[in-house]
């Protein structure tokens, strides 16, 4: 059964009203944390186990996004349409309406149906958006192969339950849905097992035809780059699955008087949110955008987004003596931060994305005051320096 | 706080030499410095490279005799197979040398197959990972899941699991909150990469061309093995320190002596084969106040070289009636020598030579392989660390 399909159940909250054959926003989330025939699974284990674990991270990553789909998504131009969630092990997800519903499990023929369906939803409308989401293992050759929950079912064919997402995305260029974004929350290690392969042994969910004209925005939002790892804590979101969420609250840009998030933006947001919570680690995690990227909006904030902006002098011995003073430019000259001396560091404000104009004063040292312009723009973090001179 | 190590004969800069200078280092930092000095992870290693200056053929080896036969690719995965336990199952080669020859032997053969890698950090790892595996080895040399293995990949998966504790042939324990890897674990990808090298080296069958192609391998190795001692010793003698050979040994030498002034740390000397012999010359002859805090000579002919007398300082008259064995180096505080009873160019120190430890290991290879096969196996790592300990100690 679906999640949630609002032909059938009805919009979920008031962002979800529905506008009869308008454009929708469909959803496929895949979590797969539990897997039959690697080590530790109930099935026999396969040959080609390639030493992959069983996971707990990627199913409650799975219906972290799907959260936030169901509950935060606001994109009036395509409202949300269906949410199909499929996490292994399966597990009860509560709706914002109350209802509840059990999720299907993530194998090759479950993941082929929902498949089929959201294709069908897509392909409904041309302004329709797309959302397929992937957590799980991602191994990679020629591309990115992701390996559903009965991954190695077949003895003599192990990557028979497994999915092609570069194939698939080709694929997807028949679909008439005009923005489509692809969030694939796995590895994309260069295996042996899959190097000793002829040829790439993953399956399309839907084949590329020649001829296909599209003008889709398609970014493949990648939770590492090719060869690379990425990770999750044990009983925990995933680092890029967090940076996604996050990047959803500030990957936006003002347009006609909106916060909206936009493709390009998020792609931004994501690369830099990666970085902070993956970036320092013992085992790095560096995202990247693949695919098409025109800058379609699949998101809106009711109000803007906060922005890190960092503050200081120049000369930078200035900065501990500086009273420092943010003012926004709409309202204009509505003092919104200040500190005071002495202190020692750089000042990050955490401002509201907009204008600004940041002032330096000294009452105790023999600087001129000074200010500059800050533009707070999303998704930060800004550096802007006051130039100050000796008196 | 630095090391040299100075190599022996026929080493040439193919396309593994530096993989395998990687996990020498690395392999060497973990098993043999870990043991004597602190910061062993950050060990200085200087590895002088004289192969391009030793032996030229001119001909490319038209001297030797011919055949019709010519491999199209790369064939440098034979070496694999020198200690190879031979089976009629081509993925099961490491199964059955774990069987009769012990899971460190297997061990082993793994490690080295597993060796290429541009990757310093991942030679590192690869070697805190073959420390773990010799000592799931030493405690279960003859582990009982060896009898139900299918294949060398089996071999891998039971090797970790036993090496993590965790057991996947009799369920597995509750797991700790850690973190998770949506993908493969890469070292061990590495080495099963490697197992798959061991069973693809394996010819099909024992055809002539094969057996020519062996033979001439073998006849290269000697050509060049005799011509580098014989140009070692022609430049030594006609150019003195103008030699390239010794410029530089001399050069690495020379700047790891200054490391060790300036920090007050030990030096130490390692040399492999010839390499030995040019560091007797070097450490009698060119820079005999040279001090070094411990000379490993490992699979070495400096006891021969010293019965021909061929050394710059050899005196003829001895042995005699009151000297019996020639002194170690003045300069060298400690002098272990290491040699294989199947290495038929290495050499016991001891019988013509004071002040040095001879110090026997067997690699199980065959009298011409034993040679070229001591710093890239694990097994031959850790006990040398172990001696290196000992001897460090006294």
């Amino acid at each position: 059964m679906i999640l949630f399909d609002s032909e059938v159940d009805g919009p979920l909250t008031q962002r979800h009203a529905n506008r009869g054959n308008g454009p929708k926003t469909h959803a496929l989330i895949i979590g797969v944390g539990y897997y039959h025939h690697l080590p530790g699974g109930d099935g026999e284990t396969t040959k080609d186990h390639m030493d992959l674990e069983q996971l707990s991270s990627p199913p409650m990553s799975a219906r972290a996004f799907a959260k936030w789909v169901c509950e935060e998504l606001d994109n009036p131009s395509a409202p949300l349409g269906s949410v199909e969630l499929l996490t292994s092990p399966s597990s009860n997800f509560l709706l914002p309406n109350g209802g509840e519903r059990c999720t299907k499990r993530a194998t090759m023929p479950e993941i082929e149906r929902a498949f089929d369906g959201w294709y069908e939803r897509c392909d409904s409308h041309s302004e329709n958006v797309a959302v397929f989401y992937f957590c799980g293992h991602g191994v990679m050759r020629g591309g990115t192969i992701l390996l559903p929950e009965d991954y190695g079912m077949l003895r003599r064919n192990p990557f028979k339950s497994s999915i092609d997402i570069n194939l698939t995305w080709e694929g997807m260029a028949q679909c008439k849905a005009s923005t489509q974004c692809y969030f694939i929350d796995s590895c994309r290690q260069v295996s042996w097992n899959l190097r000793k392969q002829l040829r790439d042994p993953g399956t399309a969910l839907i084949l590329p035809k020649i001829g296909t004209r599209s003008n889709r925005d398609a970014p493949l939002f990648m939770a590492t780059g090719p060869s690379n790892s990425a990770y999750g804590l044990s009983s925990d979101v995933t680092i890029f699955t967090k940076a996604l969420l996050d990047s959803l609250k500030r990957g936006v840009c003002r347009r006609k008087g909106c916060w909206l998030v936009t493709t390009t933006r998020l792609s931004d947001a994501l690369s830099l949110a990666v970085q902070e919570l993956g970036g320092n680690a013992d085992r790095p995690q560096f995202s990247g955008t693949e695919g098409i990227l025109k800058g379609n909006a699949i998101h809106r904030l009711t109000e803007a987004p906060e922005v890190a902006v960092w503050l200081c002098c120049e000369p930078e011995l200035a900065t501990q003596y500086a009273e420092l003073e943010m003012f926004s430019s709409d309202p204009p000259n509505n003092l919104h931060f200040a500190r005071r001396p002495p202190v020692s560091d750089r000042w990050k404000i955490p401002a509201p994305a907009g204008h600004y104009t940041a002032r330096a004063r000294f009452p105790s040292a023999e600087y001129k005051p000074g200010e500059c312009s800050v533009w707070a723009d999303p998704p930060g973090p800004v550096e802007e320096i006051v130039r100050v001179e000796h008196e | 706080m630095p090391l040299v190590f100075v190599h022996g004969v026929s080493v040439r800069k193919d396309a593994a030499y530096d993989a395998r200078v990687r996990l020498r280092d690395s392999l060497f930092r973990r098993f043999c410095l870990k043991q004597i000095i602190p910061a062993w992870a950050t060990f200085d290693i200087k590895n002088p490279y004289w192969g391009d200056v030793g032996a030229q053929f001119k001909w490319n080896f038209a001297s030797l005799p011919e055949g019709d036969q010519e491999v199209l690719g790369a064939g440098d995965d034979a070496n694999l197979l020198d200690e190879a336990v031979p089976t009629s199952n081509l993925e099961g080669i490491l199964v059955s040398t774990a069987r009769s020859k012990g899971l460190v032997t297997a061990i082993d053969m793994l490690w080295e197959a597993a060796s290429c890698t541009d990757n310093d950090e991942f030679s590192a790892q690869l070697a805190q990972l073959a420390e773990q595996a010799l000592e799931y080895a030493r405690t279960n040399p003859r582990p009982t899941w060896l009898a139900r293995l299918a294949d060398d990949q089996d071999l891998i998966t039971s090797l970790k699991d036993g090496i993590s504790g965790s057991d996947s042939l009799t369920g597995a324990g509750e797991k700790k909150p850690q973190m998770e890897m949506l993908g493969l674990a890469e070292i061990w990808d590495r080495l099963r990469e490697g197992a798959g090298r061991i069973a693809t080296a394996i010819p099909a069958t024992g055809s002539a061309g094969i057996l020519f192609l062996a033979r001439r391998r073998l006849h290269v190795g000697i050509a060049t093995f005799l011509g580098d001692v014989l140009v070692y010793i022609h430049e030594r003698d006609e150019k003195a320190d103008k030699s390239p050979i010794i410029g530089r040994i001399l050069e690495s030498l020379d700047s790891a002596d200054k490391t060790r002034s300036s920090k007050q740390e030990p030096l130490i000397v390692v040399a492999h084969s010839m390499g030995g012999i040019i560091l007797y010359d070097v450490l009698t002859h060119y820079r005999p106040n040279l001090r070094v805090d411990l000379f490993v000579t490992v699979g070495s002919q400096s006891a021969l070289f010293e019965e021909l007398k061929l050394f710059k300082v050899s005196d003829p008259t001895i042995p005699n009636f009151l000297t019996n064995r020639v002194h170690a180096p003045q300069s060298v505080s400690k002098w272990l020598n290491v040699f294989d009873t199947n290495d038929i160019l290495s050499f016991s120190a001891t019988g013509v030579f004071s002040g040095v430890s001879d110090f026997k290991y067997s690699t199980g290879k065959d009298l011409f392989h034993a040679h070229s096969s001591y710093f890239n196996r694990p097994s031959f790592q850790e006990r040398l660390g172990a001696r290196i300990q000992e001897v460090w100690a006294k």
